[in-house]
């Protein structure tokens, strides 16, 4: 899953600490899920979204990778 | 176009900053790897630190005064019981540990117990079945502490691995 979170932030010109406080985690964890290392809870989603005043489906795009169907 | 100039400018500096921050997200590996927690940074890395340093100082007590053998008789029960009540407060401490942590910081910290949970209990099975060929009721004790020295060290490696695989 590819997200927007790194831009989103840039444009809020926040650091990763800025934003990993606001949304009670480490800065480890906004990392990885900018790196697309982690994909975050759905609590964790809506809160992000919540944050930057968005959906999720504007943050998050989610890449078929062909199992949904099997 | 000078107003065009200053915005690329900014967003450079943003760029800049944001790659150079990047750099320095990783996790505390070697803290990772001797001491199997994310360090004392945060108040609930102090607090482990804290209840752990306690309970080991309680089991080398108990330890030491189930090795003393005083008193004999049933008041040996005592420092019997002081073994396993440090460990249920290591669990406790770690419980609490795990609620605190932010959700990816706590899959590290379970797939790390996962795979240490796993060797403990192939070692544990080999101990059975090397007990049971070699018939030997006189198995060393410090074959059970050195199960759970070794459990620790596969527990740090795991959460390098796993820590290494979120960054």
């Amino acid at each position: 899953m590819k997200n927007r979170i790194r831009v989103l932030r840039a444009e809020r010109r926040w650091s990763q600490q800025d934003l990993a406080e606001r949304l009670g985690v480490s800065r480890q964890t906004v990392n990885a899920i900018e790196n697309g290392k982690y994909d975050p809870s759905l609590p964790l989603a809506f809160k992000i979204g919540k944050v930057f005043g968005l959906t999720i489906e504007e943050i998050f795009i989610y890449e078929d990778d062909g199992t949904a169907d099997r | 176009m000078a107003e065009l100039e200053t915005t690329v400018s900014a967003d450079s500096e943003i760029e800049r900053e944001v790659q150079e921050e990047e750099g320095k997200a990783s996790w505390p590996y070697a803290t990772l790897l001797v001491f199997g927690f994310f360090g004392t940074a945060t108040p609930e890395g102090r607090r482990l630190a804290r209840w752990t340093a306690m309970a080991t100082v309680g089991a080398a007590i108990g330890g030491a005064g189930l090795a003393s053998g005083w008193p004999g008789g049933p008041g040996r029960l005592v420092w019997a019981a002081v073994l396993p009540a440090m460990m249920v407060l290591v669990a406790i401490a770690y419980v609490r540990y795990l609620a605190a942590l932010d959700e990816l910081a706590r899959l590290i910290q379970l797939q790390a117990f996962a795979v240490a949970y796993a060797f403990m209990i192939v070692v544990a099975a080999g101990l059975l079945v090397y007990v049971y060929i070699a018939a030997d009721p006189n198995v060393h004790w410090g074959l059970a502490a050195a199960t759970i020295a070794l459990a620790e060290v596969v527990r740090g490696a795991a959460l390098a691995f796993f820590a290494r695989r979120h960054e």
